[in-house]
């Protein structure tokens, strides 16, 4: 193979990391990339055949008018500049394939794909970007080191000369891969170590978020049913430290108003402030003695404003510029981000949600009874639940009877009832965790128990390559909080039936894998933040205080029993000393042994060789056997010319020519060949 | 028990620390006047501005947007400009440079240079890098290129010099220099090879004036006697007495007469080039005169004559052959013009 076909092979390796990086920009059509490959491809067949299709003007008239294409298509017709921008740079490789001629045109192809990177980079959140990239950076400097020996070379020897095609060798390979992955190694260290800013000021936004049921200022009964078969995932927890044992259920929004037909929130809201760290929000105040749970949370980019965490979320962090709570303990962004978005929550799980003074009327209201027919019967199906019942036992009853006489069904089936709840509660009998949850509501509100109606996510798929539930579109529930005078606060209730919580199916391990990488990306590179960047400096400071506390231990002379001693950090300490003298020995080791430097210790390693052949054939020299007498035993012309060599370098230091060494490979050759 | 032991022995120290310390000082300041020299020296190359620039843009835009894969792009190009710095730096590291002038070297005539450049490296190749004589005065320099050396081995390279001026001449060494492995920036490392050469002057006579003083001379001592040189004197007809060898058989066929060639008689001739080394108004033509001895003892002594020189302070005795020539071209490389008022000129003298 020529030198041009090997930069051609190198080009349509890097083309095609360009087409599948502009695959990333989201905006891009399927269609629209099978054309392009397919171009490519034809394209590759022509380079390699030599043929040359589109002349040198007629690509420049056309980039020109493909710029303009594209100032149009921006500004008339999709009014996105990613999206214009990728297309149109996808057209320009596409066609830049067909007219490679000279080192340039290689070079501009190269410069394409590169734009074509940071397009995805903008626009993605995949891991394949890393993928795409590190590939990017092992062909890149491939591609720039030969274009740089190719013009050091055309200084020398003048154009159309180019250098022989063996530097394309294993060495260069070698090379490339090991400076990218080296590149990618110091690339990731300045990447966590870069100065970052809390906030950008030109965050991208979206436009793909996901709809949400159940979270918007009103919900009707029924609204939840349809995302409940839905897999899309919606959020990944992380949790720090085991796995809670209890179901987890990440609380997102609640109401208090109910008509019959669906609920509403109309609590007042106040903004939550108060930061005693940076970008903390406090929400409620931490009752010493309970477990905490820290969960770090990413939500996908949602049509929603809420911010979920488990049960009562006492602190938030994250990077936002102020956050909303209402009194019953929700939380709201200031606005829909149209972005991930990545906080962290700390909660309390196992007690009652503190309240101060009686909770507000609209807890207690029972006005749609006004209008609803089946008042009556509800009521007295509450009196009888909770006859002779005091506070907790009452909720209790009520709940342990609709999970027991109810039957959960995704698709409830209309039947006389005037309402889907009277429906639900003694007519079909049918339902799921909203029809559930509003009776319950309902009923406690007519047993005279203060109730609210919450909406949120039960615990996902557990995930124990990265200790996170990934929570989908399905997981969406609703429950009950109620109020209990002698608990002094709100108590957690989910009449909903077991099988309501059964997973709709469970991932493979490999599908967990994927999603544990594709989780990490996002988390610790797409979503790295200051705020991570300065744990990261803790935590590295801990462990270097807790290294050298250890160490202080291990090397302390009181020593307290042998719980004190540690063995395996002194023979770790001894490990990495040896192997530092070792590295030392073996890069500077030379100086040292030989006093000065023999680069032509060639003729030394050509006797051995030669000994090496010689005793094969049957004469070894004895210990006592001088050089040139083992040479005139052996009684060859070859053999002594070759000593001669050996000990003019080795005793004479006189190093052979060029020529001579050549003369003595070829000796030793035919040395072998007798 | 004297104390002469403890306090003499570290004088002999003392007296070498202040030596080196001054004597070097004093050195540094004689001869360059960098005062702070780095081992490496490096430039930024056009590419090299443009993937700067490229970077400080995305850089911008990264911050703007806290995107945090244009981060990861950002710091992906400052990872190669380091990357780009370790290989150059291998690729220069523990490369050694020999240059071998030829023996005798002449004005205005290239002259080939012989490099032996091997890479005492054990594991790690070096790639294109070039090799530049440190600029000399009148001097210019071919470089060497040299495209793959693997680990411990040795290249054979020929580069053309060309001295303009005679005398001697001090070649203070070589600059490897390389853009390996990206071409964003050049790096340098002088390498001290210090060679003094003798620099001839050009005895090549463009303007053939030497020729004709050659001819003249020789014109001078025209002894244009009889013998068995090489030279043909004339033809004339055979005699009895002359050897039969000397026929010229092609006149004989001509004329059906015998005749016989002559030859002149092989004799060498005795010169004195004298030069009368006074300044001159322009140093040009000083030099001229010097090129015109050198090539009228070159023209006399490649025609087996005896020459021998003479300026105001130096004089060689007339001999023949190469070796005269270059004690010749020797005292002719180191002449210089004596401050006194006289003419100028180059002549030979015929010696009897």
């Amino acid at each position: 193979m020529t030198f041009s076909t090997y930069t051609i092979i190198l080009t349509y390796f890097m083309a095609s990391l360009g087409i599948a990086a502009a695959s990333l920009v989201e905006t891009i059509e399927v269609y629209f990339i099978a054309v392009a490959s397919a171009l490519a491809v034809i394209s590759l067949i022509l380079n390699l055949k030599s043929i040359r299709v589109v002349s040198k003007t007629v690509w420049n008239l056309v980039a020109v008018a493909l710029f303009a294409l594209f100032i149009a298509d921006y500004a008339a017709i999709t009014g996105n500049l990613l999206a214009s921008a990728a297309r149109f740079l996808v057209i320009m490789l596409a066609l830049k394939l067909f007219d490679l001629n000279t080192g340039r045109d290689h070079v501009v192809t190269y410069v394409i794909v590169f734009f074509q990177i940071l397009g995805a980079a903008v626009s993605t959140s995949s891991p394949v970007f890393l993928l795409i990239l590190s590939l990017f950076i092992a062909g890149g400097i491939g591609a720039m080191t030969i274009f740089n020996i190719k013009k050091d070379w055309q200084a020398v020897y003048k154009e159309p000369s180019v250098p022989p095609a063996a530097i394309f060798g294993a060495s260069i390979i070698t090379f490339a891969a090991i400076a990218a992955l080296s590149s990618v190694i110091i690339a990731f260290l300045i990447f966590f170590l870069m100065p970052r800013k809390a906030i950008g000021f030109f965050e991208r936004k979206t436009a793909n978020t996901i709809r949400m049921s159940g979270f918007s200022g009103k919900v009707d009964l029924g609204e939840i049913g349809g995302v409940k078969t839905d897999p899309t995932i919606v959020m990944r927890v992380e949790i720090k430290g085991a796995r809670p044992k209890e179901l987890l259920r990440f609380r997102g929004s609640s109401f208090e108003h109910y008509d019959g037909r669906s609920w509403r929130r109309r609590l007042k809201e106040r903004t939550l402030s108060g930061k005693a760290v940076e970008s903390r929000f406090i929400i409620e105040k931490t009752m010493t003695g309970t477990p905490i749970l820290e969960q770090s949370i990413l939500l996908e980019p949602l049509e929603s404003d809420v911010l979920f965490a488990a049960s009562q979320p006492i602190w938030i962090e994250g990077k936002f510029q102020q956050l909303r709570a209402d009194e019953s303990g929700s939380i709201y962004m200031p606005s829909i981000p149209y972005a991930r978005t990545g906080y962290k929550a700390w909660s309390q799980t196992s007690t009652a949600k503190s309240q101060e003074g009686a909770p507000n009327a609209a807890f207690s209201d029972t006005s749609f009874f006004e209008a609803d027919p089946s008042r009556d019967r509800m009521r007295a199906l509450a009196a009888e639940l909770t006859k002779g019942m005091k506070g907790r036992q009452k909720a209790a009853s009520i709940e342990s009877y609709l999970r027991a006489n109810l039957n959960y069904s995704l698709d409830p089936q209309r039947t006389e009832g005037k309402s889907a709840l009277e429906d639900f509660l003694f007519f079909s009998k049918q339902g799921f965790c909203e029809h559930y949850a509003t009776a319950m509501a309902v009923l406690l509100r007519s047993a005279s128990i203060p109730s609210r109606l919450v909406t949120g996510f039960i615990e996902g798929e557990w995930n124990d390559f990265g200790n996170y539930f990934i929570v989908r579109q399905a997981n969406a529930h609703a429950w009950v909080e109620a109020y209990i005078v002698e608990e002094g606060g709100w108590i957690t209730f989910d009449p909903t039936p077991d099988a309501g919580f059964a997973p709709i199916e469970m991932p493979s391990r490999l599908t967990l894998y994927l999603d544990m990488l594709r989780y990490k990306w996002n988390r610790n590179v797409v979503q790295f933040s200051s705020e991570d960047q300065r744990m990261m400096a803790f935590g590295l400071e801990r462990a270097f205080r807790e290294a050298l506390r250890a160490l202080a231990k291990s090397l302390s002379f009181q020593k307290k029993g042998p719980a004190a001693y540690s063995p395996y950090l002194l023979a770790a300490l001894a490990t990495a000393l040896l192997s530092a003298i070792f590295i030392f020995l073996l890069v500077y080791g030379r100086r040292f042994t030989q006093g000065q430097d023999r680069t032509g210790s060639k003729p030394i390693k050509y006797y051995a060789d030669m000994q090496g052949i010689l005793r094969k054939k049957g004469f070894t020299r004895r210990p006592e056997e001088t050089a040139l007498e083992f040479a005139s035993r052996v009684k060859k012309r070859r053999v002594t010319e070759i000593t001669k060599v050996f000990q003019d370098e080795r005793y004479g230091c006189i190093q052979p020519e060029a020529d001579r060494l050549k003369e003595v490979e070829q000796w030793l050759e035919e040395l072998g060949r007798l | 028990m004297s104390l002469r032991p403890a306090i003499s022995v570290p004088l002999p120290w003392l007296a070498m620390i202040i030596g080196r310390t001054f004597g070097n000082r004093k050195q540094r300041t004689a001869g360059k006047k960098r005062i702070f020299k780095l081992p490496r020296t490096l430039s930024i190359t056009k590419e090299g501005w443009w993937y700067i620039a490229a970077l400080f843009a995305i850089g911008v835009v990264a911050i703007n947007t806290g995107n945090n894969l244009l981060y990861l792009v950002v710091a992906t190009l400052l990872s190669v400009i380091i990357i780009s710095g370790v290989v150059s730096e291998h690729t220069l590291r523990r490369i050694k440079i020999t240059r071998q002038l030829p023996s005798r070297l002449f004005k205005n005539s290239p002259a080939s240079v012989r490099f032996e450049i091997s890479n005492n490296k054990s594991i790690v190749p070096s790639f294109s890098f070039t090799s530049r004589e440190l600029p000399v005065a009148s001097t210019s320099a071919e470089p060497v290129y040299v495209l793959k050396l693997k680990p411990l081995e040795n290249a054979i390279k020929y580069a053309s010099y060309t001295f303009t001026q005679r005398g001697a001449l001090a070649l203070a060494g070589v600059k490897l220099s390389t853009r390996f492995p990206f071409g964003l920036f050049v790096k340098g490392r002088e390498e001290t090879i210090i060679t003094e050469v003798i620099v001839y002057p050009d005895v090549t006579d463009s303007n053939k004036t030497a020729a004709v003083l050659a001819q003249e001379a020789v014109g001078m001592e025209s002894g244009r006697k009889v013998g068995n040189g090489a030279h043909l004197r004339g033809v004339r007809e055979y005699t009895a007495r002359d050897d039969a060898r000397f026929i010229y058989w092609k006149a004989a066929g001509r004329t059906s007469r015998l005749f016989v060639k002559e030859f002149e008689q092989e004799r060498a001739k005795r010169f004195t080039v004298v030069f009368d080394n006074f300044k001159t108004t322009a140093p040009h033509e000083f030099e001229a005169l010097v090129d015109r001895a050198a090539s009228v003892a070159r023209i006399l002594i490649e025609k087996g004559h005896h020459v021998g020189f003479k300026s105001l302070g130096d004089a060689i005795k007339p001999a023949a052959g190469h070796k005269q020539l270059y004690r010749i071209l020797h005292a002719l490389a180191l002449i210089y013009p004596v401050d006194k008022k006289g003419p100028a000129g180059v002549r030979v003298e015929s010696i009897a």
